[in-house]
């Protein structure tokens, strides 16, 4: 082999030496690119089942709650309303019997009870006594004097109730207004009934409903 | 005395240069099929990327769906059992009023008649 023959493959082998190098070099900086594109692929999707599913259920349960939250206070209300409207009802039936009580002969010691109660209460002197139409003819000046009479040895207060020449609408009872204060006594059954549901409303809401 | 160097004929130069660009091309073309692999990893991983992304993002999907059909059957149970308890507790209810009214109508109607 001559002098320039060996010389001219050394250049040949240099340029393919060279080539090899350069090739090698770019498969490298490939392999690690996609290592690194893997692994960020890999990364942003890995997660922890069972975190992820604590948390999607965590928050579909949150809104659970408040929907059944909403629901048993629906349930209470729609339960509170059905009382409601029983004792309505009770209140309606306890009504006509006292009325029927009103259409009786018995009725009459039981407004002059009515009335001496209220003047007691109202603290005796000069009254008016309100009254419904049919018990305007109830209310005689006899049942009034005794009433007056009874009032004045409660109270120690001089006292005289007198009928008032208007009548009022009720289902019984009267309506005593003192003429110098003004201070007035509904006992109306209704206005007794009003009563007595404010006051014992929960002892009577106990004993329908245990 | 050495012998004078032998000068290389004009072919010969021609030849030699024809060596050397066949080198040459040989070179470049390992350097471009090179190229085109790299080429071809890097796509092949960002391929397998996105495959794994979007089986990742479908997977959490069905998740998703499968918890909140069971929290769903979960809340209907629920208020299954709140209706149950409502109707029981309206119907309990409703049979003790009947029980006791007659009861309250007749204290009522004895505290309205009775005075002092």
């Amino acid at each position: 082999m001559s002098k320039n023959t060996e010389s001219l493959e050394a250049m040949r082998r240099k340029i393919i030496q060279d080539a090899d190098a350069e090739a090698l070099r770019i498969l490298n900086q490939a392999s690690k690119r996609a290592d690194e594109v893997m692994e960020a692929a890999k990364q942003e999707s890995s997660y922890d089942e069972n975190v992820d599913r604590s948390r999607i259920k965590d928050s579909h349960q949150a809104t659970d709650r408040e929907r059944v939250s909403e629901a048993m206070s629906e349930y209470t209300s729609l339960l509170s309303s059905y009382k409601a409207e029983i004792m309505d009802s009770i209140y309606q039936e306890t009504l006509r019997r006292v009325k029927m009580h009103v259409d009786s002969d018995e009725y009459l010691p039981t407004l002059e009870g009515l009335i001496v109660e209220a003047g007691i209460a109202i603290g005796g002197g000069e009254i008016i006594v309100w009254v419904n139409q049919d018990d305007t003819e109830r209310a005689s000046s006899s049942l009034l004097a005794r009433a007056s009479a009874e009032v004045t040895k409660v109270t120690g207060k001089e006292t005289r109730l007198t009928l008032s020449p208007e009548h009022m609408e009720a289902v019984g009872g009267a309506r005593l207004v003192q003429t110098e204060s003004k201070a007035t006594v509904d006992n109306t059954f209704q206005g007794r009934l009003k009563r007595l549901r404010e006051q014992k409303q929960s002892e009577l809401e106990n004993m329908v409903f245990g | 005395m050495s012998e004078p160097a032998e000068t290389p004929s004009f072919q010969d130069m021609i030849k030699e240069l024809k060596y050397l660009k066949e080198a040459e091309n040989q070179a470049q073309k390992v350097i471009d099929d090179a190229e085109r692999r790299a080429k071809d990893v890097v796509s092949d991983a960002e391929s397998k990327a996105a495959t794994l992304l979007s089986e990742n993002v479908e997977k959490r999907r069905q998740l998703e769906i499968q918890i909140r059909e069971e929290v769903e059957k979960e809340f209907r149970g629920t208020l299954a059992k709140l209706e149950e308890d409502y109707v029981r507790e309206r119907s309990n209810v409703k049979q003790r009023s009947e029980t006791h009214m007659e009861e309250a109508v007749k204290y009522l109607v004895h505290s309205l008649l009775t005075t002092r």
